[in-house]
């Protein structure tokens, strides 16, 4: 204690600062330490809340992305099968399509060479049926114009003659 | 003109017989005058019609196919020429006929005997020879005598070109030349 006195601290003094700083502490306890310890702790929880609704929102979101990308993807797919099914139905109708024109050009060729020929048999029957005409014009000149009297008034004899047998 | 012959063949018949026979002719003759409008059958059963047809065929019908049908075509005056010259006119019956070559087509002539004579026949008959050229007396008559049921009718039909064509009953016999060239155009074409 002499020690302590040498130093120049009281006994009584201390005592007194320690009642003093206890009161100090008690006081500043009881109106600091609680309501800043109670703002702490709401403020806790309310970090705290906002950490779990943050937590809470990212896995909202997670999964909401997850069943973005779940449904993008499944869309895509639906795209792709639909854009291979309208491929196939395009190539299909295609094929039929070059079929048809392919049938029709054949029909359309057959039917020119029908009409060709047709129309060379008609010619070839005009060009007959015009040299006959020609050929009996001539006859007929020649035997209207060209046999002798004699001759024509021997034909009716002679064709009596014939008739008898 | 059927009438005009038959009348003067009366009249020269008649000029044969005695009074009497005339007589008893021109009673006949009476009721045969008007076979014109006699039904058929009855003309064929007259008498002195079926004689008169007889005459007709051996005597008119000779010297009608004397005449080519060229002759039909001349002027009057010398049809007259030639048929004083050919037809003696002795009788009734050659005055008509003159009279009738004289006044009448050939094709007249011969529609009117065809018409007469197919009075005659159970079925009327045509009978037609078309050729080129006239036909002489003699071949007509060589017609004539081979279609002895048919009065035959004898036409010019220059475009026949030659031949001749035989239409009997409805059947064609073609001999002519322009039968054949139509024949031959015919073969061609097929």
């Amino acid at each position: 204690m002499e020690s302590f006195a040498k130093i120049g601290v009281d006994g009584w003094s201390v005592v007194l600062y320690l009642i003093n700083y206890g009161l100090l502490f008690a006081i500043l306890g009881w109106f600091l330490y609680k309501p800043i310890r109670k703002a702490m702790d709401s403020r806790k929880d309310t970090i705290q809340k906002s950490m779990r609704s943050a937590e809470t929102l990212q896995s909202e979101m997670e999964a909401m992305m997850k069943e973005q990308t779940l449904a993008r993807e499944t869309s895509l797919a639906e795209m792709q099968a639909e854009k291979k099914a309208l491929e196939k139905m395009l190539e299909e109708k295609r094929q039929t399509l070059l079929a048809e024109m392919e049938q029709e050009r054949t029909t359309l060729l057959q039917q020119t060479h029908d009409q060709i020929d047709q129309e060379k048999d008609r010619v070839m029957h005009d060009v007959e049926t015009r040299i006959v005409e020609l050929v009996k014009k001539a006859l007929f000149s020649v035997l209207s114009y060209h046999v002798p009297e004699n001759v024509v008034q021997e034909s009716v004899k002679k064709a009596w003659d014939g008739n008898k047998k | 003109m059927i009438t005009r012959l038959f009348l003067s063949y009366i009249v020269d018949e008649a000029k044969k017989l005695s009074h009497a026979e005339q007589v008893a002719m021109m009673l006949e003759f009476r009721s045969s005058l008007q076979f014109l409008s006699k039904r058929k059958k009855e003309i064929k059963n007259d008498a002195l019609l079926q004689k008169f047809a007889s005459v007709l065929r051996v005597k008119v019908i000779p010297v009608f196919d004397q005449f080519p049908l060229s002759f039909f075509s001349l002027p009057l005056g010398e049809k007259q020429s030639v048929l004083k010259e050919k037809i003696p006119q002795n009788s009734s019956l050659d005055s008509s006929l003159a009279h009738i070559l004289s006044f009448f087509t050939a094709e007249e002539i011969q529609k009117q005997f065809s018409r007469f004579l197919n009075m005659f026949a159970d079925v009327p008959k045509k009978l037609f020879v078309k050729s080129v050229r006239d036909i002489d007396s003699s071949t007509r008559a060589d017609i004539r005598s081979r279609y002895q049921d048919s009065f035959v009718v004898f036409k010019v039909e220059k475009n026949l070109l030659g031949g001749m064509q035989i239409y009997n009953q409805g059947k064609l016999s073609d001999a002519t030349w322009k039968g054949k060239v139509d024949a031959l155009s015919r073969s061609l074409s097929k």
